[in-house]
This record gives structure tokens, sequence and C-alpha cells, in this order.
């Protein structure tokens, strides 16, 4: 009797999109019963903003244009790579230092992340009507590792004419990341005289960001002196698709959410390099403005279906909207103080807090939606790198590196003094999540081939709500925050093949 | 009408069991396939031998004194590549002793470097009047230089390495945008 009631407070507690839906809503019109419990609520339109109410982790989606920057020997630099960069893997940080390059080559980059979170601020024991009260053995929220294609792109020489060289590129490459993929498993153990373990588990998978395609063309003028641009075909797809289960010792049919969001855009990046030969180096990118156009938005959610509780359906569609992005600038420099030493920095700067928004066509539904808002922060951002040589042989060179970055999110955190996500506050107006890096690597150069690999750890604590359900838990009336102490490893991989006359 | 026949209980096309594939090609055997390919090509080294000598397992570049060449392993009825005045042939051995190397079924295969250029602008005003080349006789006495051509270790697994990191990438991008 007590495994029922619990499952069905359980399966109560995982529908927090319904939950949500009827405090952000009020009554649902569009709810329909369609008999064997089951309740379909069709939200129409909504903004980007209601999705907060929905689930806040499918809303917190921080623009990183850091970290998803190509090359490994970059990432164990510390990212302080705009006057360092050369061949392909410039296109993604100085496209003036493309026209360096010699030969035709190929470059292909690609990562790995995983994490891992402690939690605290869980509640530690809930109370269920009429069966008592279940304890809480283990929370944690851990983002969940993956691997992800970062870069692939070639370039050659297509022009020259004494010290001058016109160097074309073709590349793919993650422009922005906007997926942070979770998994929560909540522990319980219900506390009577025979007791039993219940676990509740989120697991949101996340695929896909914004991909720039497109060409670049470097121009050496001198010796010393280079520009370049890249135009960028913003492309892409990201989709969010979780599962709830509740393991309580009986079979219950899990429920399911999924979003998905298509880019589209164009943004151009210009470069430019001035060198003393390899001794020292400064180098700068500028991009503009640009509008970066998001639509897709089909919303999906079933709630587990557990005997007893009518199971919600919900559907919803984000109506689609544009983005001003705001014009970013970076600037390095790079002195070689010994043959096989290498130092290097670089400093970013983006507002992206004055990112417009803006409907593409007809807004939302209803009149209760909230305003169009993304709590996007400015980014400035410091990078530091070191690179020595350690062993030539005769075959080639080992290169080790160690770097480190500011690395500061775009979007804000919670605010955990709020109440609750549906009072018309936003949520997100808290802080900004201040984070740093530290990072190391090493490549190899052998022949016609580089390869690198680079491994970075990031830090940072953020605000969560608890078991991301903004309209509170088993009954339990309001948000629960929770504080995250999160740490990510990412490791790099990256290879360079060379071809030409210079091949040995 | 098509002939049927059994296959795991069901009646299905012979025309279509008998196709290796019959719908979708797999990504990973066409990625294989490729870095295969794009691994092997191109990756031996050439290292002379000093006295000369070869055996007919190996496979030898041998360069005569006035510019011809003969790439293959030399026995009798291997296959070999030989080129003569900018025109590349394939062709069998037909006997190998201490004197000579005799070749014949010499068929053109291609003719390279400035002799291309040539047989490119004078190819609409040319007769071909004369048979292929059957027979060729190689004086040993006229070899300038044996090397032997193996495959380079190094270079196949620098090459190996790459294409594998540029196959999982591809992979990965692949997988994200379906």
């Amino acid at each position: 009797m007590n495994r029922r009631r619990i499952l069905t407070a359980c399966a109560a507690a995982a529908a927090p999109a319904a939950t949500a839906i009827l405090l952000l809503f009020g009554a649902p019109t569009a709810a329909r019963s369609q008999g064997g419990g089951v309740v379909h609520v069709d939200l129409g339109n909504i903004s980007v903003s209601d999705v907060v109410g929905l689930n806040p982790s499918l809303y917190y989606r921080p623009f990183d244009d850091l970290g998803v920057r190509p090359s490994a020997a970059a990432m164990a630099l510390g990212g302080a790579f705009l006057a360092r960069a050369s061949g392909p893997a410039a296109i993604g940080w100085s496209p003036a230092s493309l026209a360096e390059m010699e030969d035709g080559e190929l470059f292909v980059d690609g990562s790995l992340h995983s994490g891992s979170s402690q939690t605290s601020g869980y509640p530690a024991e809930l109370t269920i009507p009429g069966a008592g009260s279940i304890f809480t053995t283990g929370y944690r929220v851990d983002p969940k590792s993956g691997a992800r294609p970062s870069a692939a792109a070639g370039a050659l020489p297509i022009w020259r004419s004494g010290e001058m060289r016109l160097v074309g590129g073709l590349s793919w490459r993650r422009q922005y990341d906007v997926s942070y993929p979770e998994e929560i498993v909540n522990d319980f153990v219900f506390g009577g005289v025979t007791s039993f373990p219940v676990v509740l588990t989120r697991d949101r998978k996340e695929r896909g960001g914004v991909e720039a395609i497109g060409p670049t063309l470097a121009f050496r003028v001198s010796p010393q002196f280079a520009v370049g641009a890249n135009l960028n075909a913003l492309t892409g797809r990201w989709r969010a698709t979780s599962a709830f289960d509740i393991d309580v010792g009986a079979p219950v049919p899990p429920g399911g959410e999924r979003l998905t969001y298509v880019y589209d855009g164009l943004s151009f990046d210009l470069g430019a390099r001035f060198a003393l030969g390899n001794k020292i180096a400064v180098a700068a990118r500028f991009s503009p403005a640009h509008t970066l156009e998001v639509s897709g938005g089909a919303y999906h959610s079933e709630s587990v279906a557990a005997p007893g509780q009518p199971q919600f359906i919900v559907d919803a569609k984000v109506v689609g909207y544009e983005m001003e992005i705001p014009s970013a600038f970076a600037v390095g420099g790079m002195i070689r103080p010994l043959p096989r030493l290498a130092v290097s920095a670089d400093l970013t700067s983006r507002n992206w807090s004055e990112t417009k928004l803006s409907y593409t066509g007809a807004g939302p539904d209803s009149p209760f939606s909230l305003p169009l808002d993304l709590p996007l922060v400015d980014v400035a951002s410091l990078h530091v790198g070191v690179e020595y040589v350690v062993w030539q042989p005769s075959w080639g060179e080992v290169p080790i590196r160690v770097g480190f970055r500011s690395s500061p999110l775009s979007f804000s955190d919670m605010d955990s003094t709020d109440v609750s996500v549906n009072d018309g506050d936003p949520v997100f107006g808290g802080d900004e999540i201040d984070t740093s890096a530290i990072s190391a690597g090493f490549g190899v150069t052998t022949g016609n081939v580089t390869f690198d690999f680079g491994a970075e750890r990031t830090s940072y604590e953020i605000q969560k709500i608890y078991f991301d359900s903004p309209g509170g838990i088993l009954a339990s009336g309001g948000n629960d925050f929770l504080t995250v102490d999160r740490s990510i490893t990412s490791m790099r991989f990256s290879a360079t093949y060379r071809f030409g006359a210079g091949t040995p | 009408m098509a002939r049927l026949c059994h296959r795991a209980g069901r009646l299905v096309p012979r025309a279509r069991r008998a196709l290796p594939f019959s719908g979708r090609v797999g990504l990973g055997p066409t990625l294989g396939l490729l870095l295969g390919a794009l691994v092997l090509s191109g990756c031996t080294k050439r290292v002379p031998v000093a006295d000369g000598a070869f055996e007919n397992t190996q496979r030898v570049l041998i360069t005569f004194k006035d510019g011809r060449e003969l790439r293959g392993k030399i026995d009798r009825e291997g296959t070999v590549e030989y080129s003569e005045a900018g025109i590349e042939y394939r062709g069998t051995v037909s006997n190998v002793n201490d004197v000579q190397i005799v070749l014949r079924d010499l068929v053109k295969v291609q003719t390279v470097g400035s002799r291309q250029e040539v047989v490119e602008r004078m190819a609409d005003s040319r007769l071909y009047l004369a048979a292929p080349r059957e027979e060729v006789i190689l004086d040993r006495v006229d070899i300038a230089s044996v090397e032997r051509v193996r495959a380079d270790g190094p270079r196949i697994g620098r090459a190996a390495g790459f294409w594998t990191a540029a196959g999982v990438v591809a992979v990965l991008i692949l997988r994200e945008r379906s």
C-alpha cells in the first residue's frame, strides 16, 4: 500500500511540466482528458522565457564561444592562442594566421567531456500524504559525459607573388556551445518497519549546437603583416531528450521530455596579425554583430504513468525568435624568450547583455506568457599559456603546455532569494557565474603529421532547483534551491596533416 | 514473374537476396574502406640495394641507364609496370635470367610528364598505326640502380593516426546532424 502511495506521489513529482503549467497558466483551458487517466495539455505557442516554467534546465543555455574554439594545443594553453595559431586551426582563432601556410593542410579536432558535482541543500526528508516519510540518502546532479566534434578544416595557398601570399580555407566548426546535458539521481529510503529503496532519475541527453560552415581567405601583405576573414554560415540543431524513471520496486512506464531548436544565421570574423620572425607576434580578431535566428521549438513531455495518477502529456511550440548578438573582440600576443619557450596571452570580450531579442513572427498565444528574455551577461576573459619543447629527436619534436583562463559563463545564475519561478520575476536574475580553468597538454610533431592533446578542468558553483521541478516537489509548496559545486573535465585531441613537397 | 526463394520463413525475391547490400550501406564499413585506401596510398619508401641483387619475391624499382623504369616483383608470369620515354605500360614477365628480363603483353596505361602535354596537344592529328608492344627485352647490363619498394611503417602509422582521427570526427559530425 505504501509503495503505491509513494509511487503515486513520485509520479506527480516527476511531472514538473504539468505542475508548472498549472501554476504558470492557471487552469489549463487546453487540457482535455482522453480517458484512462491521460490528460493532454496543448499550450500552443509559448515564449522561450516560459520554458523556465516547464524545466529550468532547458531554459538555462549559456552561449560558450571560448571553450569551443578548435585545437587541443589551444586548450592546453588556456586558450591563449590568438597569436600562436597556425594552419587550418587558425580559422577558429585568427583567420589572418592562415596566411603563414606553405602547403596544403587538413585539420580535425574533437573533444570529450565529463563532470562531477557535489550538491548541498536538498531536503533530507519528504513527507508523502498517507504514507509517511521517505528519507534522502543521496542526490546527484552530474553533467553527462560525451564526445563532441569540434572542427574539421582544410586550407592551402592559392596564389603567391614574391613575399605576398593568398591562402584559402574551408571549415566546419562549432561556433557556440549550448549543450549542458545532466543526470539527476535522487536516492531515498522509505523508513517504515519494512524499509525499501526508492530511486528517482532524470536523465537528459543533449546534442548539437550552433555550427559555422564557410570559407576563409587570408592575405600575407609582407612577412610581418597579414589579414584574413571568415564567412560563417551559422547552422545547427540542438536537441534535448529527457527520461524520467521511478524505481520503487514495481514496474512503471517511464516519462520523457524533448525540446528542439534550429539555428540559422550569418556572421563574419576579421583578423590581423603582426609578427617579427618567430620571436614576437600580436594578433587581433573582430567579430561584428550578427543575427542568429532560433526556430523549431517543438516541446513535448509525458509524465510517468503511475497507477492512480493521471498521466500528463504536454505539447507546446516555442515561438521562433531572433538574437542580435553583439560584436566580439579579442587580442593576443606571443613572445619567445628562448628558442624552445613560448609565452602567450589573450584577452577577449563580448557584451552578451546587449543581445536584443525579437519574435520572428507572431508572439505567444497566452497573455500570461513571460516577457521575451534571456538573462545573458557580459563576458570578458583572460587567457595565459606557456609552451616548452622538451624533446627534439631526429623524427620531430614534443612540446608540453600549461595554461590558465578565466571563463565566466554568459548566462546569469538563478536568484536563490526568489521564491518562485511563477511570480513574474526572472528566476535567472542572479549573479554571473565566474569560473576559471587550468589546463595542460602536449603535442607530437613527426613527419607530415602533428597530434595534439589537451586537458582542462574547470570548477564553479551554480544554483539548481530541486529535481528541476519548478513547481516544487511532493507538495513541498515552493522551490527548493540547491547549491551545486561542479567540476568539468574536458579532453581534446586534434590532428593536422600536411601535404606538399616539404613533407618528409 | 520474379523467382522467389525461402529465407527465414519468408518469401523474398531472388534478385534482392543475391545483392550484397539490399538497403542502406553501413557508415562504418564505408568509412573503413575510405580510411584504408587513404592510409595505404602513397605510404611506401624506396631503399637502394647496394649490389643490385633482388629476389623474385621482392617488390623493386629498377632504373636503367637511359631512364627506363621497371617496377614490381620480377618473377616469371608476374605483373609489372614498365615506363619508357614518358609512357607507362603494364605487362607480364615472360622470362628472367642472369642476362635479360623479357616482358610481354605490354598495354599502355598512361603517359606522364612533358610527353603527356605533347600527346594531348597532338591527339587530334595523330594517326595510330602501330600495334601494341608485344615484347620488350631488357638487358641487365643496362641496369643503373635497383631499389626495394617497401612499406613505410612510420608514415603508414602517422597517416593511419590522422585518418582515424578524421574518421572519428566525421562520424561524430554525422551523428550530431542525423
